[in-house]
């Protein structure tokens, strides 16, 4: 069995002109990182699921959500695909690339931006890793509950987009149990804010629906998740 | 942590821990093959010879995790486990968990490759399929390890090949397919937590309708109609689903004439 | 207190499928199925509708003909063991929770009823939770899978009976609190908990500023709080957990012990509106529920009330969820109590009818990006406008 995409079954994907597309890119966002050379793309090539490997037509390694944006509305302008992608630790081949695609890794934005010990929340970028999120928290007796077995490697962006459980998930749920905001970007490049700092929010439950959604619906820019006081004793 | 010397006593013990009212902050289960595969890697203590061992961890307020422990030793004696061990101290707890947590690498080390399946199941039908993939081990001649989030019905089996030997990878992911097929006959899910991506695309065919298929597709185009972001992910074709799905086929017949080739 | 004897619980019959499933209940999918089927083939829009307790909660759909899916009622599913039960939309609330509670177990998020034949079907439509949400998770948390009859009158079913399936997008979360705008709960599977060993509520006299100052500071350690509700000078707290740390909490936090009766009774009060606070206001004024931030400084909130409304009388302010949810009886414009939960960073619903305009909604607008796509998600799952239409908004 061949999982890579095939066109005759998973609908046509337009050709591009690489070195087009790269200039394009380069004039309209002169800031922004992209990868295109064959041995700078070759980390990218896969993710968690190592068996499968294609090799992206760019990799974009954005610092900031006005990259993101921007990116994004070239990318739908010039109807050039986008896979995004956190630290790449997914098991599905979620984050596997299109040779027909801008690849987008979100790893550099993993700046914390909050921690509310009184709030007990953290908002966060979408490249921080799972474990840094409890680490930060733990001077306040504070957790993140979510524990993917990569949690040292894997990214909050990545754990909303595959709804990430862990070994506590009876007692403490999967990810959509432990968040509360969602900023995101649509292809188009518009912002939307999904659920709130309150415990609801106008209208349908969008935060529910984007996560685990594999990147399918829009990118994730910023994560706010809610944190537990420790427990105080734990057993085996 | 509690050994068995029966897979289905060990399964019966998780619903007997529950159904005292007890919710274990984490509860695992691992199969003779994981356990020996973690014992030889990371020398956690395990009972080597037990057939099931399952790991059970208690949070919770100091006098509350106290008195649940008593109630849980009580539970896991009924339910005919033939051992019980408390961990002593803080170092044994850490390495009872670096076992457990270390149970895909420490497989690893006993097979060239290994192929990680994740799927979700009711509690009550682990002994069914766990019977159905000692079955597919069998036929297939691949090892299966099966390490299972066992109080929330997550499986990961764990089957192990070569892929330098021509053939293995596309057995074990035939083996892979087959398993989430019963996983989904058994009322689970294909995918409990690690996702669809493009490793699952087929099997969505399986859990889903295509009807609902299309309303994914209708979900998806609400968002984004120009279908840019991580196309071919997540959410098969019908295309597909008539080619590789577990749509009704009948012989000799192409199916689903009506649906664009692309 | 009493603290459920291991011995007594230990019968629970494990892996028992629960008796009450299939032969109580009536499977109407297959009717329904049509008469959406029908409706959609005429372009007609339906109204959906259960026991109409919560009608009140949305904006009028413009229907002539009614979706009724209390025919659809039973317990198709009840699996103690494996914390899950699965029934019909049409099934009274008040008859799952007492099936729940013969397992010693219930629903966490204690949903509102807001009428005695509440069904469950609308309870997810409008998808409430009542004292415990913030310790214990919403309503949406509990949902496993759902089953949808869909605008062209399809049966559809979304997410399963496992704790754990992350396969396809997650309608069945999407779907509870939609308020069947984008197709109609036929079933759910909702997680069951078991009923917590112990429970211990107290009151204490504080104002709200004290009250919210310690709210925060408990909320960072692990006293088992399951409620906190403060009314006119007075902090009501439930503690619930195991038998010992609530009764340290108790003897930590001092305070009126509440006898277990009237606890119950007050939270369930609380919960279904029937406070006095809720059952003696002045019918002028209107009742605004308010989502608010967890943690609000009780400065900020005096400032923004009175940047919006001017003065509120103390008397006219409940709070519960630890603050997180306000409920205040305000004459004001919607206009400027909205502002006032948009400057705290939240929302606010108003829950008496008539008092915003017909083309308006008791729900917060949406902001311009937001509301586009909820209109497109809309067009996309009923492009006629067969189920609930405008319920939500006006177009949704």
């Amino acid at each position: 069995m061949n999982i890579l995409y095939d066109p005759a079954l998973d609908g046509p994907l337009t050709q591009h002109d690489k070195a087009k597309v790269l200039a394009h890119l380069t004039a309209m966002l002169p800031s922004l990182t992209l990868l295109h050379r064959e041995e700078d793309l070759h980390p990218f090539e896969c993710d968690g699921l190592a068996a499968y490997r294609v090799m992206p037509m760019l990799v974009a390694l954005p610092e900031c959500v006005e990259q993101v944006a921007a990116l994004l509305r070239e990318c739908h302008a010039l109807g050039v695909p986008v896979v995004t992608r956190g630290a790449g630790t997914g098991l599905s081949g979620g984050a596997l690339p299109l040779e027909q695609g801008v690849l987008l890794v979100m790893s550099r934005m993993a700046r914390i931006l909050e921690i509310d010990p009184d709030a007990r929340i953290a908002r966060l970028e979408p490249g921080v890793r799972n474990l840094a999120i409890s680490e930060a928290a733990a001077p306040y007796g504070l957790y993140y509950a979510p524990d993917p077995s990569s949690q040292i490697a894997c990214s909050i962006g990545g754990n909303v987009a595959e709804n990430a459980g862990g070994v506590h998930c009876l007692k403490y749920g999967l990810t959509v149990h432990n968040l509360l905001k969602l900023e995101v970007l649509t292809i188009e490049g518009e912002p939307m804010t999904l659920g709130a700092d309150s415990l609801d929010a106008a209208g349908l439950d969008m935060l529910a629906l984007f996560t685990g959604s594999e990147g399918m619906l829009g990118v994730v820019t910023e994560v706010t998740v809610r944190l537990l006081p420790k427990p105080e004793t734990a057993r085996y | 942590m509690a050994s068995f010397d029966d897979i289905d006593k060990a399964g019966r013990a998780v619903g007997d821990i529950i159904a005292c009212g007890i919710i274990p902050g984490g509860l695992e289960m691992m199969d003779n093959l994981a356990i020996r595969a973690a014992e030889d890697f990371i020398h956690a203590g395990y009972p080597i010879e037990a057939t099931a061992i399952l790991l059970c961890e208690l949070d919770g307020a100091e006098g509350d995790v106290s008195d649940d422990c008593a109630r849980v030793r009580e539970v896991l004696e009924l339910a005919g486990a033939t051992e019980i061990r408390l961990a002593r101290d803080e170092q044994e707890r850490a390495r009872f968990w670096a076992g457990r947590k270390n149970a895909f690498p420490a497989v690893g080390r006993m097979s060239p490759d290994y192929y990680c399946m994740d799927g979700t199941i009711p509690r009550r039908e682990l002994p069914t399929v766990l019977t159905g993939i000692a079955e597919l081990s069998r036929q297939s001649g691949l090892a299966v390890a099966n390490v299972f989030h066992a109080g929330d019905g997550n499986m990961h089996p764990l089957i192990l090949f070569d892929a330098n030997r021509p053939g293995e990878l596309e057995l074990a992911e035939d083996v892979g397919g087959k398993i989430l097929e019963l996983c989904v006959a058994a009322g689970g899910s294909i995918t409990g937590e690690h996702g669809v991506g493009r490793e699952k695309i087929n099997q969505m065919c399986a859990q889903f309708t295509s009807d609902e298929i299309t309303v994914f597709h209708a979900v998806k185009a609400a968002f984004d109609p120009t279908g840019l972001l991580n196309p071919g992910k997540n959410i098969p074709t019908l295309a597909r689903c008539a080619e590789f799905g577990a749509m009704h086929v009948h012989h000799n017949q192409l199916p689903h004439p009506e649906l664009p080739r692309f | 207190m009493s603290e459920p004897s291991p011995v007594s619980q230990r019968q629970v019959p494990a892996h028992a499928e629960y008796a009450h499933g299939n032969q109580s209940g009536h499977d109407a999918s297959e009717a329904l199925g049509e008469q959406v089927r029908a409706a959609h083939a005429a372009q007609r829009p339906l109204r959906i509708t259960g026991s109409g307790s919560k009608a009140f909660l949305g904006r009028t759909v413009e229907a002539d003909e009614v979706l009724d899916m209390r025919a659809h009622h039973g317990i198709t599913h009840y699996d103690p063991v494996e914390l899950m039960v699965s029934v019909r939309a049409g099934t009274p609330l008040a008859e799952l929770e007492a099936v729940l509670a013969e397992q010693h177990q219930h629903l966490s998020c204690e949903p509102p009823h807001f009428g005695a034949n509440a069904t469950v079907g609308g309870t997810l439509a409008c998808g409430l939770s009542g004292p415990r949400r913030p310790w214990s998770g919403s309503l949406r948390d509990l949902v496993l899978g759902t089953r949808i009859i869909s605008a062209e009158g399809k049966a559809l079913r979304f997410g399963g009976e496992v704790m754990k399936n992350v396969a396809g997008y997650d309608l069945s979360r999407l779907m509870t609190g939609a308020q069947g705008t984008l197709g109609a709960i036929s079933e759910v599977s909702l997680k069951v908990m078991p009923r917590p060993a112990a429970s211990q509520s107290l009151r204490l006299e504080l104002s709200l500023d004290e009250t919210l100052t310690r709210l925060t500071a408990w909320g960072r350690t692990p006293l088992p709080i399951s409620a906190a509700s403060w009314q006119a000078g007075t902090l009501s707290l439930r503690l619930e957990g195991g038998m010992r740390s609530v009764e340290a909490g108790v003897t930590m936090l001092g305070g009126e012990s509440l006898h277990a009766i009237e606890a119950a009774r007050y939270w369930s009060d609380l919960r279904e509106h029937q406070l006095p606070f809720f059952t003696t206001h002045a019918s002028h004024e209107a009742l605004w529920r308010l989502s608010l931030p967890l943690v609000l400084n009780h400065g900020d909130w005096q400032a923004a009330v009175s940047e919006t409304l001017g003065h509120i009388d103390e008397a006219d302010l409940l709070c519960d969820w630890a603050g997180a949810q306000r409920w205040l009886y305000s004459d004001a414009p919607a206009e400027r109590v909205r502002q006032l939960a948009h400057r705290l960073g939240g929302h606010a619903v108003c829950y008496t009818p008539g008092v915003v305009s017909e083309q308006d909604s008791p729900l917060m607008p949406l902001n311009t990006i937001n509301a586009r796509y909820h209109v497109q998600l809309k067009q996309q799952l009923d492009p006629l406008g067969i189920l609930n239409s405008g319920r939500l908004y006006a177009g949704l």
